[in-house]
């Protein structure tokens, strides 16, 4: 009898049993099928585009992100994060990402497609989330925890209630939407990322994803800087997008932060080590001011989060550099010179200028646009305090200023100002508050992880991403720009999977010889700082 | 750019009080949002103090004036109903 009760029955040598060859033929074998079959429907796919590869790889491409999506969304999101911010959102003609329109609708790239207004980066985010939830109902992986959930959810609601509020007041919709689009990605990537990323090797590569993307653009930007004579001619006021000077800025001080720390995952140390060159070509090949404050913002932030016994050395190598820069400065301040060492002086100049012709050169009329826009978006803010106008309602500029796009009259260059006009002081406690509420949790979670220095580095990257994005917006259409938003969120993602990891367990650092100092807060209350005075231990 | 530095010092002060030890787990989450509060009001108070001084801007002396008329035309080239107010006119 045969193993389902049935009567064995005589094999003829003529029959052909399809199990036994498929266990036959092993793993490697079953490979080599795939791929020549993959080829051939790669092969038809083309010639039934008439040759055109573009849209042969796309449709490879897309058919590889759902797959992989659903099978591994951690690669998917790592490839994810590298071509978001690989590729251009502003597609300028000298771009090596010109002919990728990652980020564009696609109504705008197949006008028979009218009513898609979805580009494929939403696309792609659509798999991962598509992805992470079968994961959850099929595997049952938990749910992970997100960083100041409580502060998230009062943004995304503050966020819905002024969308609304701007329709009823009569506002145009496709504006309020695009004003909220580039946050939204933020959100969404903060509470995707913690699902995705659980584990110390997960967050290392999903920052190799990030470190990949910018340096990409880095290349890009000082190939094109180098190629024009370490000269911003034929460029649109700098090399690469508005954005990218941010990115470097934000990866440098970082580069630092691995330095100071001196963090032994050394792949990334030395890989960051060895491309400082790079960036700082490419932030000066940028051609944005707004980059050196952000460096100088984001380097005063490394004090104040690292440990007390590293805080002394970066002080006393921070106070010795600003000396040397002073010093650069002053020398290069009134030297009319168009070398590539005086570039960043020339840019400092000629942001501290302000209204000043003489000082501020050419930028003269992007330095006034900017005093004349902050002036009508105060004037606005005080006119509707309380809750704003709202989103997709049109700014009211009193004095006018030369706005070159339709978006312009609802959407200022200054987005921080933008704030409270849209939303009022509501909106604006709400906004500020979510973004303090990431920088202490991350703070907090960074003196719990004292034994992993990597992990502190990155929760510093953390940091310097909420300066950088808020300084960024004050000069730049940053908030609604899609890349600083998928690079910020990503990383507010990992933060929350760095703090959900348990301590790591290592004897790296000695036991303390003597008890910790204990550190009191003066705004701390009285009751507090008596409890507090009372646990300490008696030998200090 | 006093605005700017109103958000740097409290990303500071928070990063500083958050980053020490003891003491400051449980009243975090009222702390950041008083920290808001007072910024945003802050901000606010320097806003009504800035919107009673109005930049001096002689928009022929710039060239804005001619700028802002070429700009009017694209825009109606485009078919956008967008217009920006010529100063003056």
């Amino acid at each position: 009898m045969s193993m389902f009760g049935l009567p064995e029955v005589e094999r003829k040598w003529y029959w052909f049993d399809f199990s036994s060859v498929l266990s036959r033929v092993g793993i490697m074998q079953r490979l080599w099928v795939a791929i020549i079959l993959l080829s051939f429907a790669i092969g038809y796919l083309h010639v039934w585009f008439d040759g055109n590869i573009s849209s042969t790889l796309t449709i490879v491409f897309a058919v590889l992100v759902v797959g992989v999506s659903v099978l591994r969304p951690s690669i998917s999101l790592y490839v994810f994060l590298f071509v978001a911010i690989a590729v251009e959102q502003a597609q300028l003609p000298y771009a090596w990402t010109k002919d990728i329109a990652y980020h564009l609708n696609l109504n705008s790239q197949f006008p028979t497609l009218r009513s898609l207004s979805i580009n494929p980066l939403e696309l792609h985010l659509l798999c991962i989330v598509a992805g992470v939830l079968l994961r959850r109902v099929v595997v049952r992986e938990p749910w992970m925890p997100i960083m100041a959930w409580k502060s998230l959810l009062a943004y995304f609601i503050s966020l819905c209630f002024f969308f609304m509020l701007g329709m009823w007041r009569g506002g145009a919709m496709l504006p309020a939407l695009w004003e909220i689009r580039g946050i939204g990605y933020l959100i969404a990537l903060m509470i995707l990322v913690p699902q995705i990323i659980r584990t110390r090797d997960q967050v290392r590569h999903c920052v190799w994803a990030l470190i990949a993307g910018v340096t990409f653009r880095a290349l890009e930007v000082s190939s094109h800087y180098v190629l024009a004579g370490f000269s911003l001619e034929g460029s649109a006021e700098g090399w690469g997008s508005h954005e990218d000077a941010g990115l470097f800025a934000t990866m440098l001080v970082f580069t630092f932060a691995l330095w100071f720390l001196k963090v032994t995952d050394t792949k990334q140390r030395m890989f960051m080590s060895w491309v400082t060159v790079l960036y700082l070509l490419a932030i000066i090949g940028a051609g944005r001011r707004s980059a050196y404050p952000i460096f100088v913002a984001g380097m005063a932030l490394l004090p104040i989060m690292l440990p007390r016994e590293i805080q002394k050395k970066v002080l006393k190598f921070l106070w010795k550099a600003a000396i040397v820069f002073l010093i650069y400065l002053a020398v290069g301040w009134n030297i009319k010179s168009e070398s590539v060492l005086l570039t960043p002086v020339k840019s400092i100049r000629q942001g501290l200028a302000g209204d000043d012709e003489a000082q501020a050169g050419e930028r003269y009329s992007s330095n006034l646009f900017r005093k004349v826009e902050n002036y009508d978006l105060f004037v606005n803010i005080v006119e509707r305090p309380l809750l704003g106008t709202g989103y997709g309602i049109l700014v009211d500029y009193r004095m006018p200023i030369p706005i070159a796009w339709d978006l312009g009259f609802y959407i200022p260059h200054n987005q921080i100002l933008a704030v409270p006009v849209k939303t009022g002081l509501v909106g604006l406690i709400i906004f500020m508050n979510f973004y303090l509420s990431v920088i202490a949790s991350i703070s907090v979670g960074f003196h719990r992880l004292r034994e992993d220095r990597y992990l502190q580095a990155v929760l510093v990257l953390v940091g310097v991403s909420v300066v950088s994005h808020l300084i960024f917006s004050f000069f730049d259409i940053i908030l609604t720009y899609y890349r600083p938003n998928v690079f910020t969120g990503a990383l507010f993602g990992v933060a929350s999977a760095v703090l959900a990891l348990k301590p790591k367990d290592t004897t790296h650092d000695a036991p303390p010889s003597r008890p910790r100092p204990v550190y009191h807060n003066i705004l701390m209350p009285e009751r507090m700082l008596k409890a507090a005075k009372a646990a300490e231990p008696s030998s200090m | 750019m006093i605005v700017i530095v109103f958000i740097l010092l409290a990303i500071y002060y928070v990063a500083y009080v958050g980053s020490r030890p003891i003491g400051l787990f449980k009243p975090y989450a009222w702390r950041s949002l008083a920290v808001a509060v007072i910024l945003a009001c802050s901000i606010f108070a320097y806003s009504y103090y800035q919107s009673k001084r109005p930049p001096n801007v002689n928009y022929w002396q710039v060239g804005w004036t001619g700028f802002i008329r070429a700009l009017n035309q694209e825009f109606e080239a485009r078919g956008s109903p967008h217009r920006i107010p010529i100063p003056g006119e």
